[in-house]
């Protein structure tokens, strides 16, 4: 993929993601009317316009980026002081949001078209000129108040920068071997030129000079197209964007995935009726031999959609970086390993915001400038390491610098100021990681300017709240001077399972293929009981204990009266499954393996949380099936005995 | 007692009494299947089942209301109701009519003092030959209900 290509895409995704989080946008915006605690829904509106802010300047819309920032700007007041909302704010603030979506919308068919927001920017900074004369004393001024004009100096520097990177990449590419070396950019004729040159690749190169000009006052250059309204641009998106990304609510993927499982368990009782497995009836038995094929097919596509590996948001964050260490002068050798793990659809989806914010934060406040690193004998050159891999249920990520580190005292002190400890817990005696978990908390940044990157203290909140959503949790490993590591840990089990399906005292149970290390067989003869521990096997010399599940269900009254069957005891040899659990290896003892089998995990809903089972799922045959959860299993054992 | 008010009712039998719950409430009726029991459960849940793609726990209406447990039969029947905690499936020993129950028809249960199976009666309703047992399903299917008599994993526990 040459860079073109890939600077498009990246555009691309973020003009459907940008257009994704206006719907929340408006929607917060709406309700903020109505509402009796609008905090929440400005939280909400905040985070899109500093995503958009942030995304935009990412990936060259800088127009867009510069808009978004005098939202935000106003925003940040409004969070603090929400009972000023009137209407006549919101009125602005949906005209604002009309305006973005307008830009996006018109952003995804031509990068020349004319955006013209100086009124809404003159209302914007009217609203913020107000509010700091009469609230001065309620808003911290050095952390939202944002100066003009050496703000649009930096952006234009940043384009400028962008342009000559953009410029670079173009000179790379085969197409502009032949071309000569541009030395101005903002010539129109020679974007002209260009644009003659370059095919596809062309138009963002076009609309970077265009949107710095619309800033500078500067009659617009459009090269084929005459200015197009929103509604020609609507228009014109529908004929000219090809392979659109199709952005469904998962509700529905697992909508379909439910009647597909649902078309699948019927097929397998036509299968198996006496009508259909007599083969009486030639052409019956082919059609459902057919529809048994597609069926399966069907079933495995489907299962597919849910599935992405990370390869696309690894590649995203690659481009961020290297623009963020363009714009900050900080040289980083950027490491990404394991962008091939799969995650589930809809964690792929939460982990996009906190990723890119996490990255930019580390680039921002983790790595220090090329003269402190020098001056702390460091190499000049930062290293930065982000590593995805999948252990057990659950994906990792780490993202790791080798930065400043973070300093608990100052954690501390800023998380007292900003009164985040509560008064009954001592500040020394919170551990390092209660103490780093306050960085996450609404509102908190050490950092002491803002900047269109990091910096508000909205980033890390975004990041815990959405891994939160995806239920995993954000830890933060820190050595003060040596770097920082952020590890971000999300559990697979909302999505498919691949497991052995095992009976227990009569009952089946599905054990996730990822926890098992080994099934091996012993004789009872072979299992030592050690004191009133419990047991323990031995393993090719290692003494594994023995999960006791089995007496533990025999034990419970949830069978009784339930007509189950329990296996005879024997001298046989017995079949145990040795489970890697995350406090070391643990055998489980079974009755019997039935196979294997890949299935959708339901969350078991019995009114209660049942932590022995991450959830439920059905069979190919009908039957619904448990699935155990290992770690909690060692766990029940331990609170059994 | 808001509930008591006239409309359509499920009525279904438990022992030889005639039982009603808000047709309103009721999602579909289903032949009894293979239930999996889950452990942890109170004793009235029998376990989970797959409806459609859906995991919905069972719960056997019976021993909810501290009757004596009997075999399934081929008339025994889950009404999978629509719950506050969602929806959930609801043994009975057959499912009999739907009747139209005018405000007249319905009346507050006189206290009888048998305590679990009175707390989660809404109210009486009369015909000609027989009196219909209305069920508060919201009451009787609440979660809380499920946390209050969680089972344990142990017997002596």
């Amino acid at each position: 993929m040459s860079d073109d290509d890939f600077l498009e895409e990246l555009k691309r995704d973020f003009l459907n993601e940008a257009l994704f989080m206006m719907e929340q946008y408006e929607e917060s915006m709406l309700a903020l009317e109505s509402s009796q605690e609008p905090q929440e829904h400005i939280g909400r509106i905040f985070r899109v316009a500093h995503s958009i802010k942030g995304g935009a300047a990412a990936v060259g819309f800088e127009d867009l980026s510069h808009f978004a920032h005098k939202a935000e700007d106003l925003l940040t007041l409004l969070r603090v002081t929400p009972e000023k909302i009137n209407t006549e704010i919101i009125t602005l603030f949906l005209s604002v949001g009309d305006q973005f979506k307008l830009r996006l919308t018109q952003l995804q068919t031509t990068r020349d078209a004319s955006w013209d927001v100086e009124d809404l920017e003159t209302q914007l900074l009217k609203w913020i000129k107000n509010f700091q004369s009469t609230e001065a004393s309620a808003v911290s001024l050095a952390d939202c108040e944002v100066p003009v004009s050496s703000e649009a100096g930096a952006e234009d520097i940043t384009n400028y920068e962008l342009l000559a990177q953009l410029e670079a990449d173009i000179k790379s590419t085969e197409q502009a071997a032949a071309k000569p070396v541009v030395e101005d950019f903002f010539k129109p004729q020679q974007i002209e030129e260009l644009k003659s040159q370059q095919k596809e690749a062309t138009p963002e190169v076009v609309a970077q000079p265009a949107s710095v000009l619309m800033e500078d006052k500067v009659p617009l250059i459009q090269p084929k197209s005459t200015t197009g309204g929103p509604a020609e641009g609507a228009h014109k998106k529908a004929v000219v964007v090809e392979n659109t990304i199709l952005k469904v609510d998962s509700l529905r993927v697992d909508a379909v995935l439910d009647v597909v499982g649902e078309i699948v368990v019927l097929k397998n009782q036509l299968l198996h009726s006496d009508v259909v497995s007599q083969g009486e009836n030639q052409r019956l038995t082919f059609i459902v031999d057919q529809l048994d094929k597609s069926i399966r097919d069907l079933y495995e596509k489907t299962l597919g959609i849910r599935m992405t590996p990370l390869r696309s948001l690894f590649t995203k964050l690659q481009r961020t970086v290297r623009d963020v260490s363009v714009k900050l002068d900080k040289p980083v050798d950027l490491q990404l390993l394991g962008e091939e793990t799969e995650v589930d659809r809809s964690v792929f989806e939460l982990l996009g915001d906190p990723l890119m914010h996490m990255a930019r934060n580390a680039m921002d406040h983790g790595i220090e400038s090329k003269a402190e690193r020098l001056q702390n004998g460091k190499p000049e050159m930062a290293k930065l390491t982000i590593a995805a891999k999948q252990v057990g249920a659950s994906v990792i990520i780490e993202i790791s610098e080798d930065g400043r580190g973070i300093y608990r005292d100052k954690v501390l002190k800023k998380a007292i100021e900003k009164g985040l400890v509560p008064a009954h817990l001592k500040p020394e005696e919170l551990s390092d990681d209660q103490v780093y978990q306050f960085l996450f908390a609404p509102g908190f940044s050490t950092a002491e300017k803002v900047t269109d990157l990091s910096g508000r203290g909205v980033g890390l909140d975004v990041v815990k709240s959405n891994i939160e959503k995806a239920k995993g949790q954000v830890r933060i490993r820190s050595n003060p001077g040596k770097g920082s590591t952020f590890e971000i840990l999300i559990p697979l089990t909302t999505s498919i399972t691949d497991g052995i399906v095992v009976a227990i005292s009569g009952q089946r149970y599905m054990i996730p293929i990822h926890s098992i290390r080994e099934i091996v067989q012993f004789r009872d003869a072979e299992v030592t009981q050690v004191a009133n521990l419990g047991r323990v096997l031995k393993i090719r010399n290692k003494l594994t204990p023995v999960i006791d599940f089995r007496q533990t269900l025999e034990n419970s009254t949830f069978l009784d009266g339930k007509n189950i069957k329990l296996i005879e005891k024997s001298d046989a040899q017995k079949t145990y499954i040795v489970l890697e659990l995350s406090s070391g290896l643990s055998a489980l003892p079974v009755d019997e393996v039935l196979g294997q089998s890949q299935v959708v995990a339901k969350p078991l809903q019995v009114g209660h949380p049942v932590p022995e089972f991450s959830g439920a799922a059905t069979l190919g045959d009908g039957r619904t099936i448990l699935i155990l959860e290992p770690n909690a299993l060692a766990q029940s054992k331990v609170g059994a005995a | 007692m808001s509930k008591i008010e006239g409309g359509r009712y499920l009525t279904f039998m438990l022992r030889d009494e005639y039982y009603g719950v808000p047709i309103s409430k009721v999602r579909e009726i289903n032949q009894i299947t293979e239930i999996t029991p889950v452990p942890k459960t109170p004793q009235f849940v029998e376990g989970v089942v797959n409806l459609r793609g859906k995991i919905l726990p069972v719960v056997n209406l019976r021993q909810k209301l501290g009757f004596e447990k009997v075999v399934y039969n081929r008339e025994t029947c889950i009404i999978v109701i629509e719950a506050e905690m969602g929806h959930v499936g609801v043994v009975v020993d057959a499912v009999r009519e739907v009747v139209d129950l005018k405000e007249d028809q319905i009346e507050v249960p006189p206290n009888m003092g048998d305590e679990t199976a009175m707390k989660f009666l809404s109210a009486l309703g009369k015909q000609e030959d027989r009196v219909i047992i209305l069920l508060d399903v919201d009451l009787a299917f609440s979660e809380d209900e499920f946390t209050k008599s969680m089972g344990s994993f142990s017997k002596s526990a």
